[in-house]
């Protein structure tokens, strides 16, 4: 169980949160957005953090999720879950396809195929106008029902979001600490070496790419439906960049680094706001601060800190044990 | 097939290019049940390129590779790791960010399945290189070059090996270490039977070792003896033995 006290950590944290601070803003409301956010980012740390495959079109996912569910629940009647499956179904289709061919790039070009992809997604939220309400958006979806219970306040989002978002954190553990964990991370370390170790990697790299893109459309059937309204904006490239540097600001390979990510690129501009028209220039200049000064990443490189800073209390009171 | 020993591994006019410059034109190489042989050749004559054919992480462009007389030709690389050539590469290739164990258990994973072998095969491993066993929990990148030379001769053996592909195990190390290295693959094939093709710069050391041996020139096979008779060979001596 050791190998799980921090889930049990986490678990803790989103459940205290709303009892100490009941009807706070930022627990009930910027709280559901981290947690989709965090959804995201874990599955997306599974490509690039894990695996070492960068994509620059992961909004793309998080948007065919939403749109699926907007689009079929308004404009079909479908029932809510029916729809939310058809999404995961629909973004497993997409990857399945793309990834093939894209996942045999490497490095920039794997980037700009991605960034491409991304893009092409979005001009198709825009362009039929009639269907998807252009760069208007997509108003009017209801909210989700569970079991005869409509999920319709702050705080009911906020028990369905963490809780898919901590489903996601277990799968994801569970996941990398599997074989298939370590054939991703031998991947990462070296695709030939990985190959003559007998990993079949197009094929692991392919299913990788899936499963990070199932968490995100997941994530955005649940985001249309709490948001009630989704326009394409919320799946732009700037989105997609969002989630990459919420990855590596945790910490690249490290579940928890991308929840942590998630989280302070969630907050900080809630709370920056008090600068105003500065804000964006300080959220920036905390970036780069944090790449310079801590390169692992926030979380991981903090972790890193505590850990040693344990390991010498211990030497100092273990005589035994040389410095 | 008239012949009454059948060949472990065959190649025949294995050729490869990478864009338009050759790399192999047309090798021929067999390498026999229980033997060790080894390709000696200068820098860039194909070496590398000849092992990686086999292993199948190269593209080839004609020939073909046949393994235990069935054609591997078309196989793609993971499962000739199933068949049972596993390649100790050039670089080593660690997984620099997982532990020794992960390393070596990465080995096997073409038999994960097999949760018998696994162990087996690690213990063999930790018999074979003990200082290994003491690393078990460092990351594998911390190594020294000698310990991570072993980490990649203990993984391919994980893999269960009918034929051990070498790629210049000696590569980087310190004499004593090279030594070290090469006892311990004297010994895997002498005592072992276990079949090896080793591509080595340090060709005499090889060549001490091996049974035969085979000079790779840019990208052809140009002589083909024992291993004594190449050790003898004057021209042999002074292009690639250093007098």
């Amino acid at each position: 169980m050791r190998r799980y006290g921090g889930f049990l950590v986490l678990v803790a944290l989103v459940v205290l949160a709303p009892i100490v601070f009941p009807g706070n803003y930022f627990v009930t409301v910027v709280g559901v957005t981290i947690a989709f956010n965090a959804l995201i980012a874990v599955g997306l740390n599974l490509l690039m953090g894990y695996t070492g495959q960068i994509s620059l079109g992961h909004a793309a996912f998080f948007g065919i999720g939403a749109y699926s569910s907007g689009l079929l629940t308004t404009l079909m009647g479908w029932n809510a879950w029916l729809a939310l499956l058809a999404g995961l179904l629909a973004a497993w289709l997409v990857a399945e396809m793309i990834a093939r061919p894209i996942l045999r790039l490497k490095g920039h070009y794997l980037a700009m195929a991605t960034l491409g992809f991304g893009i092409i997604i979005n001009i198709l939220m825009v362009q039929p106008t009639h269907i998807t309400g252009g760069p208007d958006g997509l108003a009017d979806i209801p909210t989700l029902t569970l079991f005869g219970w409509a999920i319709d306040s702050d705080i009911r989002w906020y028990g369905v979001a963490t809780g898919v978002m901590l489903l996601g954190v277990w799968l994801a553990l569970n996941l990398i600490n599997s074989r298939i964990g370590l054939a991703l991370r031998a991947v990462h370390g070296s695709e030939v070496g990985a190959q003559m170790m007998g990993v079949d990697i197009e094929r692991i790299k392919v299913r990788v790419f899936v499963v990070s893109a199932l968490f995100a459309a997941l994530a955005g059937s649940l985001f249309a439906h709490q948001q009630g309204f989704i326009s394409p904006d919320s799946f732009s490239f700037h989105f997609s960049i969002e989630l990459v540097v919420m990855v590596v600001l945790g910490g690249m390979a490290s579940t928890y680094g991308a929840v942590f990510g998630a989280a302070v690129l969630t907050l900080l501009p809630e709370t920056l706001v008090v600068f105003e028209e500065y804000e964006v220039l300080i959220l920036g200049a905390i970036m780069m601060g944090i790449m310079i000064f801590l390169p692992q990443g926030l979380w991981v490189s903090l972790s890193q800190k505590v850990k040693q800073i344990i390991a010498s209390n211990r030497s100092t009171t273990n005589p035994s044990a040389i410095s | 097939m008239g012949d009454a020993v059948q060949p472990l591994l065959a190649l025949s006019s294995l050729s490869c290019h990478y864009g338009k410059t050759p790399a192999l034109r047309g090798v021929d190489i067999e390498v026999n049940e229980g033997e060790l042989v080894t390709i000696v050749g200068a820098n860039g004559a194909g070496k590398t390129t000849l092992l990686r054919a086999i292993s199948g992480v190269l593209p080839i462009h004609g020939g073909s590779i046949t393994f235990e007389g069935e054609s591997i030709t078309k196989m793609a690389a993971h499962h000739r790791c199933e068949v049972g050539i596993c390649h100790v590469p050039e670089g080593r290739l660690m997984f620099a960010d997982l532990t020794v164990a992960d390393n070596i258990y990465l080995g096997g994973y073409a038999h994960r399945r097999d949760k018998s072998w696994i162990k087996k095969g690690t213990e063999w491993v930790y018999e074979l290189f003990p200082i290994l066993q003491d690393k078990a929990q460092d990351r594998a990148g911390t190594l020294s070059g000698g310990q991570q030379q072993m980490v990649a001769i203990g993984r391919a053996l994980m893999g269960r090996p009918r034929l051990l592909l070498l790629d210049e195990p000696s590569m980087g190390l310190a004499p004593l270490l090279v030594a070290d290295i090469f006892r311990v693959i004297r010994q895997l094939n002498q005592e072992e039977g276990l079949t090896c093709l080793m591509v080595e710069q340090n060709a005499k050391a090889a060549l001490k070792i091996a049974q035969r041996g085979y000079v790779l020139e840019t990208g052809g096979v140009t002589l083909s003896a024992s291993a004594s008779d190449l050790l003898a060979n004057e021209e042999i001596r002074k292009a690639y033995l250093g007098h």
